[in-house]
């Protein structure tokens, strides 16, 4: 059975030919989302390995008072860039990656709505990242911090043109990718997959797409304001012209707040989905938890102005934005006790997916009442710019996002690579990292408590932070331990023989419907849905798989295409031209460069707008008696 | 193992869903136009609070007259008219009445672009470059983006119009002609905005 | 991709001739938009003249030309934009909620930069 899938696979994702070079040109052109979800977890996978190196490096300049592993310049690069790293070039891509991976299989669908906005989208997200770490090798990283507040970040060095630049390029990706989402969502679903059947993950997903097409407008236009500045002598942040700093903290945090949603939304999906699975218990409380899903987006977008209390927007701002935060607790507390009955009287297997999941609570937990403490617009006077804030975020990103992405990574693993994860060096991961994680960041609320702000890069001997930040440092050794086991798990794992079983864990959802490998076409014929968890139900009412929607016919597919690198190469060309500014007297060269890589990206748009190619379809004939993936 | 794409037979109507597609790319443009709302509110948001940032450069008042920005303004309109009566035509698969109407659009934005210029450089002229003040940043910022919008969709049109000599309408180019006067429209809300706020409300003070 | 046998066959497609049902539903589509445009036009000048006219008074005028220019964008999204097609429900969600957001953004850079 296998074998005849992998004969599939091959003969229709890959032109027969397997040297290095076509296998090479295979996925640089590729449309197919199994294969970007890929790109986008080697891609986000290897910006999650710099942004921990930097961390480690961080945390070694910490770990004595006064001590001078760095200068404080360097430290102020690595905190930057350890920020910007991990938000936008490893939590989201990896997370637009696992989307990309389960979203169509869960919705029954052959493929998203834009493949070719798809590959385009993770292409700019690569070349907006490179192009942002390649300041490291010219002239200096940036360092004004990740939310690069004026008028500190246009009077920096080269550094920001990188920051803003390749942020911008990274950012125009991850819209498309979210536009991508919501129309792949809404018009693709298999036949009787209503909305209210959607599998969590999916539900999440489009949430998060909703914010990320409301969210990142903001910071486009922000990040233009901050250039235009620094480019082209424009007066919005320079107050001896009339300019205003706020504006940027405004913009920054319109985008901002959403962003953080963005990070933790798809984790609560995640293990929505991961912990009815390992419970063989249905989601408590579906509708309630779509509900507060939908809640916590609106009002995500309608708080982010609680980064700015200590600004003096004045006690009446103030106070609105600090009461519609603490509402936000309110779903998002639903959410936990959903979860808790989800498990509760279930079979729970402790898998390492699940354990992932389970410790995601209780560490979540921790990061969503410290939110609430730090929303108090009085006390946060307190909190403010102090280790307590980095304590709460870390609480909710690494608790929260990270062990979400670490179970969704377990989970999907055999889906997405056909092998299953070694469980024995996972629960290893789990132990040391989880272990690592609370040790590094719990005292970290103290140690703002006790008044240690956060951004410098030492603090004197005898004001009592000595044995926190030791033991903080101590637990970021474990954490990399951690890591180092989950790359090796990686690798044993990939030489392992492929999966015989498609459906691993016994899953509740579509994507554990289609044979294994899933064909290119994911669904020979597109199944049709009559429950929330479909696959499960079939399954329980005695069927071996979903019954068919449609007769056998030619399947469409999209045509390969290596314009969406072609494209975001450009503008990483022009991007990379206009960051040149600072390292020349006059601006006629890296102007020059920024207007050609321009002109060539829209000349390749237009191309490819011109060109008349609506794809292939697949021969029925080359289907039939072939595994079908759905059962006839 | 390829084989040619066998466009289905379009019928008068709704040509630009009749595929899915189509249907896709008309819910994605709406998304795009969605988060463009945003894009913007926050130029917007940005011209409102510098407006009166002037730095002892010219102040909105002393700048703007009507007459410019009424034409440019009825230009628009009637362009947003001229699109939509394109779709129509599209919809009646009349491709002649479709190219030219989309043609008349395309040059209208070329109209307005002119209008536009004429604009920047006349005040640039009277001393007002883009790095005199805050509120000079700002409204060349807001209306140049606007306008490289409108840039933008006059060369999305003319492609457009150029893809389609070759292959009439099929179902391929009428969800793109389509989304394009959807964009172009979205354009004239955005430019309502900007005449009412930034050049009527700049003129009372 | 396309041949040019099929491609002349989408040509001819492109000929044929609408039902007479259809006809009329053309004209009606055809008078809803010109008398669109021509409220718009309206609105358009009625701000026009608020401001430039001495006799309005500018605390009036201001909020009645923000009104005119929310009436004209209703108008172009509901008519030009075919929001009142059937099955337009997601588009018309859409694009509230970016009305929604925007207004949002709009009101805090108003308000909330300088004090
Ligand atoms: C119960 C929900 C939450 C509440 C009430 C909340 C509230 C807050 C508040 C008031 C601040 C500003 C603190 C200060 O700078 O003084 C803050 C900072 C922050 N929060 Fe949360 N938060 C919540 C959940 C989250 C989640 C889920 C994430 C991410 C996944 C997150 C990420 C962050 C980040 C990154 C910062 C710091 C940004 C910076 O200054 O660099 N928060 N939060
Ligand atoms: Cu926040």
């Amino acid at each position: 059975m296998s074998n005849q899938a992998v004969q599939t696979q091959t003969s229709y994702a890959t032109s027969s030919s397997s040297g290095f070079w076509s296998t090479l040109w295979e996925w640089l052109t590729t449309v197919d989302h199994k294969k970007i979800a890929i790109l986008y977890l080697l891609g986000g996978g290897f910006f999650f390995i710099l942004g921990g190196i930097e961390a480690v490096l961080i945390r070694i300049q910490l770990i004595y008072p006064e001590f001078d592993f760095v200068s404080g310049s360097t430290f102020n690069e690595l905190i930057t860039m350890h920020g910007t790293t991990m938000i936008f070039l490893a939590a989201m891509p990896i997370i637009i990656g696992l989307m990309n991976a389960a979203v169509p299989l869960q919705i029954g669908a052959r493929d998203v709505a834009f493949p070719f906005i798809n590959a385009l989208g993770f292409w700019l997200f690569l070349f907006g990242g490179l192009l942002l770490n390649l300041s490291w090798l010219i002239g200096g990283a940036p360092d004004a911090g990740w939310t690069a507040y004026v008028p500190l970040a246009t009077q920096a060095g080269s550094g920001l043109d990188f920051y803003l630049i390749g942020l911008q390029i990274a950012g125009f990706g991850t819209l498309m990718g979210g536009i991508n989402f919501l129309v792949t969502i809404i018009n693709m679903r298999a036949p009787g997959m209503t909305l209210m059947r959607m599998p969590f993950f999916t539900w999440n997903t489009l949430i998060t797409s909703a914010l990320i097409l409301f969210a990142f407008p903001a910071l486009t236009v922000a990040i233009f304001l901050m250039m235009f500045d620094r480019i082209f002598g424009a007066n919005f942040f320079d107050v001896s012209s009339g300019g205003n700093v706020i504006i940027w903290q405004h913009l920054f945090w319109i985008f901002g707040h959403p962003e953080v949603y963005i990070l933790i939304l798809p984790a609560f999906g995640i293990l929505s989905d991961v912990i009815p699975t390992f419970a063989k218990k249905r989601l408590f409380g579906y509708s309630v938890m779509v509900f507060a899903t939908v809640l916590i987006g609106f009002l995500g977008y309608m708080v982010w102005a609680h980064h700015m209390f200590t600004v003096g927007l004045g006690p009446v701002a103030n106070s609105l934005f600090a009461v519609a935060t603490m509402t936000i607790a309110v779903p998002t507390g639903i959410k936990i006790f959903n979860w808790l009955f989800t498990m509760w009287g279930g079979r729970i297997q402790f898998t390492t997916a699940n354990m992932f999941a389970i410790a995601f609570i209780p560490s979540f937990l921790i990061g969503g009442v410290t939110g609430i403490m730090v929303s108090v617009p009085p006390a946060d006077y307190q909190y403010h710019d102090t280790y307590f804030v980095v304590a709460h975020f870390h609480y909710t990103i690494v608790g929260g996002t990270v062990l979400g992405i670490f179970a969704g990574l377990f989970y999907w693993w055999p889906k997405m690579f056909n092998r299953k994860l070694n469980e024995t060096l996972g629960k290893w991961t789990f132990w040391l990292f989880l272990i690592g994680f609370h040790l590094t960041f719990f005292i970290q609320h103290f140690l703002g408590l006790w008044g240690m702000p956060r951004r410098v890069f030492t603090y004197l001997d005898g004001l009592g932070l000595n044995t926190g930040n030791f033991i903080s440092t101590i637990g970021a050794f474990f954490m990399t331990a951690a890591v180092i086991i989950f790359l090796v798990n990686i690798v044993i794992t990939a030489r392992k023989d492929v999966l015989t079983d498609s459906d691993p864990w016994d899953g509740r959802t579509l994507e554990w419907s289609t044979p294994i490998p899933t064909p290119v076409y994911n669904f020979a014929q597109i199944p049709r849905v009559r429950a929330k968890d479909a696959f499960w139900e079939e399954k329980m009412a005695g069927n071996k798989n979903l019954p068919p929607a449609e007769p056998l016919g030619p399947i469409h597919m999209p045509s390969p295409s290596f314009k969406p690198f072609l494209m975001s190469f450009w503008l990483f060309v022009s991007g990379f031209g206009f960051c040149l500014h600072s390292f020349f007297e006059s601006n006629v060269i890296p102007f020059t460069i920024g207007a050609i890589g321009l002109v060539l990206f829209f000349a390749t748009m237009l191309a490819h707008s011109l060109q008349y190619d609506s794809g292939y379809h697949i021969d029925p004939k080359d289907i039939e008696g072939q595994n079908k993936g759905v059962d006839a | 193992m390829q084989t040619e794409v066998n466009p289905s037979k379009l019928t008068p109507g709704h040509p630009e869903k009749s595929t899915l597609e189509g249907r896709n790319k008309i819910l994605g443009v709406w998304f795009f136009l969605g988060g463009e709302c945003v894009l913007f509110a926050s130029l917007m948001g940005t011209y409102l609070g510098l407006r009166g940032s002037t730095a002892g450069g010219l102040s909105p008042q002393e700048l703007f007259g009507f007459e410019l920005v009424l034409v440019m303004t009825i230009i628009l309109l009637v362009s947003s008219l001229t699109s939509v009566i394109g779709v129509l035509a599209l919809q009646r698969l009349d491709y002649a009445k479709m190219q030219l109407w989309f043609g008349i659009t395309v040059l209208l934005g070329l109209a307005f672009l002119a209008c536009e210029i004429y604009e920047f450089v006349e005040y640039v002229h009277l001393g007002l470059g883009y790095t005199t003040s805050a509120f000079s940043s700002a409204f060349y910022t807001m209306v140049g983006f606007h306008g490289a919008h409108v840039l933008f969709g006059v060369g999305w049109i003319a492609a457009l119009i150029f893809r389609a000599t070759r292959i009439g309408i099929d179902e391929t180019n009428a969800p793109k002609f389509y989304v394009a006067s959807l964009y172009w429209h979205f354009i004239d809300v955005v430019w309502v905005f900007i005449f009412t706020i930034v050049y009527l409300m700049g003129m009372v003070g | 991709m396309v041949d040019s046998n099929l491609e002349k066959d989408v040509r001819q497609r492109t000929t044929i001739p609408a039902s007479i049902k259809e006809e009329q539903q053309h004209r009606q589509t055809y008078k809803k938009l010109i008398v669109s445009f021509i409220l718009m036009m309206v609105f358009t000048l009625c701000s026009f003249y608020a401001v430039l006219s001495e006799s309005i008074p500018a605390s009036f005028a201001a909020p009645f030309i923000v009104a005119l220019a929310i009436l004209q964008v209703i108008l172009q999204l509901v008519i030009f934009m075919h929001l009142d097609d059937k099955g337009s429900g997601y588009q018309a969600i859409i694009i509230s909620f970016g009305l929604i957001f925007a207004l949002a953004v709009v009101a805090c850079l108003l308000f909330l930069i300088w004090w």
